[in-house]
């Protein structure tokens, strides 16, 4: 697919969703080339979940459009792989991080076909691909926030899909983790995936992404962190508390 | 030993009481298979409501001259949908819309049941349920369903997993979601008709949840609790059966009160473990 298909891996034309008459995103427009680690930042409620629920096809926008590989979201649905936010998933469901893994098969699988020996061994490859191995027989549940993060990238290898899509990847993870995330994020970058991140917390890390898109119902920037994340930018977006963000950029 | 042998087989010399172990093992085995999604995923009054919203079913069937279970089953179905449909249509939350359904039914069950002094039922007999009186008809029925419930939830299972733990996860990834939900929710319906039978309205959400819940804290993968559920299931609804015979005791709460005894013990035991030193 990645190899026939020229054009970018997600492509936001002109996108707008308002609900009830106010605008959650206005004229939104931004694409994020194939093998590239995109973030989206920006102020609790600026819009970036809504910005994500249209890219995955959960919502449909109220005015523009989405391609993901030249196709609408519904038809690309093998082709991306989602990290929701933490209060999405039922934790209270009992799998171990060899079952939350395996979920990315079901794709792959299709509907009525059980997993063979050649998903598992998919399965362990990538658990060794996120230094999870190790913890492949533990419940889901028990995990710290980066373990969680790194199993659902694991899963999202699994699915083999091209374009990955975190919501507030870096929320419940300590500093530490979110570093070791970013490097297995950036790996994957380097072998041809896309990722495209969402999160509220603008620390260091956003330096270390290829592209920044700081979202505050509109774009007000896109581009390489150096050109975006400039003071007077977060102002726009944070307000008062731009002093704490400046010094973490 | 030749006592013991003779105590487990002597209930079994009469043919209602083999009709009922056969009932009692799949009833066992099939509610706590369901009931490990009925207690993820917070299902637990949603079944409560359909063993009491099914009623009219039941007592329609006898009326048009059908087993009381293919009457019920389909109204089982229909209200297990309806509430979906109420949810999203009027914007009340899920517990409100089956309480809707719930009392609607079980009162026009309760209204039909009065205006039908003729039927060979009472509400004690959905109440508590009827196990020792069984037919051959009942236990064809309850082991073709099983079957088919059995059948669905291997088939289905790697999507049921996904969509029940990560719901948005499932559905960008193109499983359709909305049907799979559905389709528990059928099998749930199907699954509390065959357990009212064995152990009557009051007592089906016992056998949903409590050997789940027993399971549930003992292990911590979902395929090895649901077969834990399905042993501790059987196991409740046999020797509930036996304590009926050698008690005297209504079988479907015998049933009911080994499965929480069951419970209760397990939650000590999982306590008194957590808390010793290593």
């Amino acid at each position: 697919m990645s190899t026939q298909y020229q054009g970018p891996a997600l492509a936001v034309d002109n996108v707008s969703v308002v609900y009830d008459g106010v605008a959650a995103l206005h004229h939104v427009s931004f694409n994020a080339p194939r093998g590239q680690l995109v973030g989206i930042l920006g102020p609790n409620g600026a819009g970036k979940s809504t910005l994500l629920n249209v890219v995955t096809g959960l919502e449909r926008p109220t005015a523009g459009s989405v391609l993901i590989y030249g196709r609408p979201p519904d038809q690309a649905k093998r082709l991306v792989a989602y990290v929701p936010q933490h209060e999405r998933v039922n934790w209270r469901f009992p799998v171990t991080v060899h079952d939350l893994v395996m979920m990315g098969r079901c794709t792959v699988l299709g509907p009525l076909r059980r997993p063979g020996r050649t998903d598992h061994a998919v399965v362990t490859a990538c658990l060794d691909r996120v230094g999870m191995a190790h913890l492949r027989s533990a419940s889901v549940s028990t995990l710290s926030g980066g373990e969680r993060q790194r199993a659902f990238v694991a899963r999202a290898l699994a699915q083999e899909a091209e374009l990955v899509l975190l919501d507030e990847a870096f929320s419940g993870v300590d500093v530490g983790s979110q570093e070791s995330l970013v490097d297995i994020l950036l790996g994957l970058r380097n072998e041809g995936k896309t990722i495209v991140l969402v999160t509220h917390d603008l620390t260091g890390l956003a330096r270390r992404f290829d592209a920044c898109l700081c979202l505050n119902h509109h774009v007000c920037a896109y581009g390489p962190p150096d050109t975006t994340l400039t003071p007077e930018l977060l102002r726009e977006m944070y307000g008062a508390h731009v002093g704490l963000f400046t010094e973490a950029v | 030993m030749e006592a013991l042998w003779d105590a487990l087989v002597e209930p079994f010399r009469f043919s209602f009481m083999l009709r009922a172990l056969a009932v009692a093992v799949l009833v066992g085995i099939m509610c706590p298979l369901l009931g490990g999604y009925v207690i993820t995923r917070g299902l637990a009054f949603m079944s409560d409501g359909l063993a009491h919203a099914v009623m009219p079913g039941l007592i329609g069937g006898p009326l048009l001259g059908i087993n009381p279970l293919l009457g019920a089953l389909p109204v089982a179905i229909a209200i297990a949908i309806t509430v979906g449909a109420i949810e999203r249509r009027t914007g009340v939350s899920a517990d409100t819309a089956i309480g809707i359904m719930f009392a609607g039914s079980f009162a026009a069950g309760l209204v039909l049941l009065k205006l039908t002094p003729a039927l060979p039922m009472s509400v004690e007999d959905l109440l508590l349920g009827q196990i020792l009186g069984v037919s051959p008809q009942d236990v064809w029925i309850t082991a073709g369903l099983a079957v088919v419930v059995l059948g669905m939830l291997t088939l289905l299972h790697k999507e049921l997993v996904f969509v029940s733990f990560d719901p948005v996860g499932a559905q960008v990834a193109g499983l359709r979601t909305t049907l799979l939900d559905h389709l528990l929710l059928v099998l749930l319906a199907v699954v509390v008709v065959l357990t009212l039978q064995a152990v009557g309205t009051i007592l089906v959400m016992a056998m949903l949840v409590v050997p789940a819940a027993t399971a549930y804290q003992m292990v911590r993968s979902f395929v090895p609790m649901l077969l834990l559920s399905a042993g501790l299931g059987a196991l409740a609804t046999v020797s509930g059966l036996y304590a009926s015979f050698y008690l005297n005791l209504p079988s479907g709460p015998a049933m009911a009160l080994i499965a929480t005894g069951l419970f209760v013990v397990v939650t000590l035991g999982v306590r008194a473990r957590s808390r010793r030193p290593r």
